[in-house]
């Protein structure tokens, strides 16, 4: 059930009433009619998977307790590390192991060594990599005494498979959203309003702005070779833009969405294309990914208290990781490792931590160093992800190269940019509008959060009615959410 | 919460009324004729209107577009002749259930599909060719969702683009007339007239891909025929014009679809795929796209064909 779908138009409103109408007044109705919904939307997908989600849910919510009562530190590392195999090995074998098994087969290959092994005819469960990491940050945060283990398992079923996050996040922590769960909740008008901002906001990113510019991209990437290098550059862009559309959006859905169920969750992105340097981009993108890495990756290898060369180490196992996060494939690897190899000079030269207000704070214009800054990030940020878009290295490498040669300097021709839902040229222009529009309101959680509060009402529901129509209007062929495949 | 509810209602109301107000053509939003490809589909169906039967209608994809010289076969059997072939992506169901609707008893049809047709075809074509001749809404089924998709989006999209038009007396983009993918590239029976000259880049070769489908275009295809023998019109199969470069690269899975079709469909065969070979030089700008000259190549053979198997008389 996609967010962008009729059956979840109907969902969402026969929960909601059922949550606020029917059982506000039981805490535990509400938290099983919750889990029902969830349990509900996730076998939309398909059913059968639903089994991996309660086994993973069990069995954290279990290793969680026997980590809290063991006795000793060997007992809770025990407990620890037969839930970090047991989640880590269904996520290898779901979505690694035929990626690890063909990257064998064809090292031994290229080394003279003709070996063949099995591959597995498995599809990939959706939401896997999310609600795996949601389990493990509860276990992490127990064994390490930031957190108590829960004795109801309706409550931490809800933590990890709460309907707006399970498939694409963000990746919470038990420390936030448990309590959350455990608490009575009660209607909050401002909540719910803010709430249905960001959702509206969200659909007009995703369908709007983001199912467009993919059309584009991917007419681009899957032709890139019959393409100039200028137009090469505007898919890698449209790319970015569609990316960050595509899984900002889904997260704003998701967000206003838990906010209407008197929820809150965790941010995931602050304007990341409003940043001034790598350190800052990956402070503001995918933030919930971010900090878990940072938490119990970066800061258990030592994080920055470390030397100089195990710094350097630690960035790029972490950068490297998230990528492999992403998928099984080589091109998320060299994603990850270009990051890497992006931050490292900040890394040491200590100033990763120079940028953490947010870009012209309080002016309406930015510096011209704040420009060049933001703009040089964007591109290499384009540039990486223009490998991550590729379906394989030899692609990443040909759309790259065709970029950097004269054809860099061709105009494009209307004849090479037709076929898309909406014309370039108003894509472009919508985009723009887009990007001033998260521009003035990059000092909120999202960009129209406070967006026409000092109006007269007819004003405001007039803007809001222009988004809702525009975002009716602009609807391209619909797309997948990328983050979906993760 | 009641303040809330209220305001998500009054809110969805609003929107939901502008899209009704557009949809139901308050404003002069009439739909316009579109010079695009698929807008062939409204002169093929006036023809196919005109012409009294016993007629001879082609029907397939874009192979049937390109592949046959209506003009010809009218001259050499004294037939009217209509070409419906048109596109590929419409689908079988579209293709047959538009065979229904035109075809009276006496006509004589000759159902030719690409080997990788699929029985759906793709929506959005389907729904385009139906803004375009209403009456085609009844050639291929929709879902619910399909149905409230077209409301909000599609017929939104269009009658929100027509009505800011005609509102502000602007003009909606012209589709250039002198390219092969037009409306103005068909002549009167149907066909497309201006595939002169092989296309410079003939480098389809790589990308065509031939998924095992035919299994699933059988029924629907024996279910045309009952049809057609309870209204007395006659059905004939031909194979699509293949380019011999194509064939050899995808032989292997042409004969596996040449055999279920000929163990399982029971609408006359009166070719083989081999017969319906052509070499390269004759293709236009795929493996099914003939040229003017491929054209009359093929059709001699067709005619040839008729003629043999006593479809019908032949000059």
């Amino acid at each position: 059930m996609l967010f962008n779908s009729l059956g979840f138009a109907l969902f969402l409103p026969v929960v909601f009433f059922l949550y606020w109408f029917v059982t506000s007044k039981n805490l535990k109705a509400q938290n099983l009619l919750l889990l029902a919904a969830s349990y509900f939307f996730y076998s939309c997908w398909d059913y059968r998977f639903l089994f991996l989600l309660v086994f993973s849910t069990f069995l954290d919510f279990y290793t969680g307790q026997r980590i809290y009562r063991a006795e000793n530190p060997r007992s809770k590392k025990f407990w620890l590390w037969l839930s970090v195999g047991v989640n880590l090995g269904l996520l290898g074998v779901f979505k690694y192991y035929n990626f690890f098994v063909d990257s064998l087969t064809g090292a031994l290959a290229s080394a003279g060594v003709g070996v063949s092994f099995n591959t597995l005819d498995v599809i990939l469960p959706v939401g896997i990599s999310f609600y795996t990491f949601h389990g493990l940050s509860y276990v992490f945060d127990i064994h390490n005494g930031r957190s108590k283990p829960t004795d109801n398992f309706v409550d931490y079923s809800v933590f990890v498979s709460f309907f707006p996050l399970l498939v694409a996040g963000p990746i919470e922590r038990a420390t936030h959203l448990l309590p959350q769960i455990e608490k009575p909740r009660k209607f909050n008008y401002p909540q719910a309003v803010n709430g249905m901002r960001q959702i509206l906001w969200g659909y007009f990113k995703k369908v709007a702005i983001a199912d467009n510019c993919a059309e584009y991209a991917n007419m681009i990437f899957n032709n890139h070779t019959h393409y100039p290098g200028s137009v090469l550059v505007l898919g890698a862009v449209l790319f970015s833009i569609q990316i960050y559309c595509d899984f900002s959006g889904y997260s704003d859905i998701a967000l206003g969405v838990a906010r209407l169920f008197g929820i809150e969750l965790l941010r995931n992105f602050a304007f990341p294309f409003f940043s001034r340097d790598i350190a800052e981009f990956w402070r503001r993108w995918h933030i919930s990914l971010s900090s878990w890495f940072k938490d119990y990756l970066y800061i258990p290898l030592g994080g920055s208290k470390v030397s100089t060369a195990k710094r350097v180490r630690n960035t790029i196992i972490i950068f490297v990781t998230s990528g492999l996060w992403h998928g099984a494939a080589w091109t998320y690897v060299v994603w990850g490792a270009l990051n890497a190899l992006y931050i490292i000079p900040s890394v040491l030269m200590k100033s990763n931590r120079s940028n953490l207000d947010i870009v012209a704070q309080g002016k309406l214009f930015p510096t011209f160093r704040e420009v060049v800054a933001m703009v040089i990030t964007f591109a290499l940020t384009t540039l990486a992800l223009a490998v991550f878009r590729s379906a394989d290295i030899p692609h990443a490498i040909s759309f790259i190269g065709g970029i950097f040669n004269k054809s860099i300097l061709t105009v494009p021709s209307g004849a090479m940019l037709m076929g898309g839902s909406v014309n370039i040229a108003a894509l472009l222009i919508i985009v723009l509008i887009f990007m001033v529009m998260e521009w003035l309101g990059r000092e909120n959680r999202f960009a129209n959060e406070t967006t026409g509060d000092n109006w007269p009402r007819p004003f405001r529901w007039a803007f809001y009615f222009v988004i809702a129509i525009s975002t009716l209007y602009l609807t391209g062929i619909p797309q997948q959410f990328v983050y979906f495949q993760f | 919460m009641k303040k809330f509810l209220l305001y998500i209602v009054v809110f969805s109301a609003l929107t939901l009324l502008f899209v009704f107000i557009l949809n139901r053509n308050y404003f002069p939003a009439k739909a316009k004729g579109n010079d695009g490809y698929v807008g062939a589909i409204v002169d093929k169906h006036a023809y196919a209107d005109k012409t009294k039967s016993p007629r001879i209608i082609f029907c397939g994809g874009s192979s049937t577009a390109f592949g046959v010289d209506s003009k010809m076969v009218e001259q050499r059997t004294g037939l009217p002749t209509v070409n419906m072939g048109l596109n590929g992506s419409l689908g079988l169901e579209f293709i047959l259930n538009q065979a229904r609707y035109i075809a009276r008893p006496s006509d004589i049809i000759i159902l030719s599909v690409e080997y990788n047709l699929s029985t759906e075809g793709s929506y959005k074509f389907k729904k385009e060719a139906a803004r375009l001749y209403p009456p085609a809404a009844n050639f291929f089924s929709r879902t619910i969702s399909q149905q409230l998709n077209d409301f909000f989006i599609f017929d939104f999209q269009h009658n929100f683009k027509t009505t800011y038009t005609n509102l502000t007396g602007g003009k909606l983009p012209e589709f250039p007339k002198n390219v092969v993918y037009s409306r103005s590239s068909f002549n009167e029976n149907g066909d497309i007239v201006r595939n002169f000259d092989p296309h410079p880049s003939h480098d389809f070769l790589e990308k065509f891909e031939l998924p095992h489908i035919p299994n699933a275009d059988i029924d629907p295809m024996n279910s045309f025929k009952a049809f057609a023998d309870e209204h007395n019109i006659k059905v004939y199969f031909v194979y699509p014009p293949l380019d011999d470069k194509a064939y050899e690269a995808k032989k292997r899975v042409v004969g596996i679809i040449q055999r279920e079709y000929e163990d399982g469909l029971r609408i006359p065969m009166l070719d083989n795929a081999a017969d319906a070979i052509l070499p390269d030089s004759l293709f236009y700008d795929t493996e099914y796209h003939l040229t003017m000259a491929g054209k009359k190549v093929r059709t001699e053979r067709l005619l040839e064909l008729f003629k043999k198997k006593g479809v019908v008389a032949v000059k």
